[in-house]
């Protein structure tokens, strides 16, 4: 079955078809998760905040203008849950440490060349998105997984253009510091 | 963006891949449809206080039958029953309505800014119930 489009199962649900709205979930969720998991850092954490996210916008489905975008709403709710949650988690950053730097791990799954190196720069961005702000991992997922240009991300995070593009400037020069770092120390490991 | 800052954007890029997202578990779905239902199910009224209602209505319809069962069947003195005394029991009432003279407001004479001053309250209540709406808008 094709999808009809946000809007479509939206005046379902808003004529008592609860059960349209799990197309709109399917349609969402992994984008959902990936934002929530890139700001939490953990899978738990995020399936909770896309969880929350998604009740959240079902009782808000009424106050949804139709003529505006439902993922940039929903993007949003999800922005807004995550950040809250993982400032009132307050965990520790992460050390330098604390990366599995030895590339020769990554080599133990009978892997191919090329999935092992895209295994190990996954974990390293991972690894460097953990070490920087919330806001600053929300803006760089949603500019480099999400592809989305600055007046979107504009919508999303409430932050004006002119500040999204100094913060992922910052957000990009802090990453390149701790891949940078990261590298150095594994090539140190490993000869 | 400058020469130094496209040089930092392309080497992020060679270490994201867009294409390599996290997904959600497969049952995210059905789990998350669950607990709306759920949500959804304990914010409609259930039976319980739907029929809250039912004890003190049923206890009046009672009480009335009982009365009324009283009143019929329960003889009198005088050989009929309590009911066929009622009547009896009610005096003759007269009421005469009194007839209000309104003409006095035809009399009274307001000077004209009270007209302006009410029509003037009138708007600005409208005027702040249009603005408490648009600033306390449910979001």
């Amino acid at each position: 079955m094709s999808y009809k489009g946000d809007i479509f199962y939206i005046e379902q649900v808003l004529c008592g078809k609860t059960e349209a709205y799990s197309l709109i979930i399917d349609r969402h969720k992994d984008r959902g998760f990936n934002l929530a998991f890139r700001i939490s850092g953990n899978r738990e954490d995020a399936e909770e905040i896309l969880q929350d996210s998604f009740l959240k916008a079902f009782n808000s489905l009424k106050g949804f203008r139709m003529k505006s975008s439902f993922s940039t709403w929903f993007y949003r709710i999800v922005y807004n849950t995550a950040i809250s949650r993982v400032r009132s988690r307050k965990n520790s950053p992460l050390s330098l440490e604390e990366f599995p730097a030895d590339y020769i791990d990554f080599f133990t799954k009978g892997q191919t060349q090329e999935e092992t190196e895209s295994e190990y720069r996954e974990s390293l961005i991972n690894f460097a998105l953990q070490k920087i702000s919330e806001e600053e991992r929300a803006l760089i997922t949603l500019h480099y997984y999400e592809d989305l240009d600055i007046r979107e991300i504009s919508d999303i995070t409430g932050i004006s253009s002119t500040n999204i593009k100094v913060r992922l400037f910052r957000a990009r020069q802090k990453m390149i510091q701790i891949i940078a770092k990261a590298e150095k120390k594994n090539l140190i490991l490993n000869g | 963006m400058d020469k130094r800052d496209t040089c930092n954007d392309d080497f992020l890029r060679s270490y994201i891949d867009p294409g390599k997202i996290e997904k959600a578990p497969a049952e995210f779905t059905s789990l998350t449809m669950d607990r709306i239902r759920l949500e959804t199910a304990s914010h409609k009224p259930d039976k319980v206080k739907a029929g809250r209602w039912v004890v003190p209505v049923l206890s009046v319809l009672v009480t009335a039958a009982l009365i009324t069962a009283a009143l019929i069947f329960i003889p009198s003195e005088e050989g009929s029953n309590l009911l066929s005394r009622i009547p009896g029991l009610v005096p003759d009432i007269s009421i005469v309505l009194p007839h209000p003279d309104f003409g006095f407001l035809r009399d009274i004479n307001l000077p004209g800014w009270m007209v302006y001053g009410t029509a003037c309250i009138f708007f600005l209540a409208f005027f702040d119930r249009a603005l408490w709406g648009l600033f306390h808008r449910e979001k």
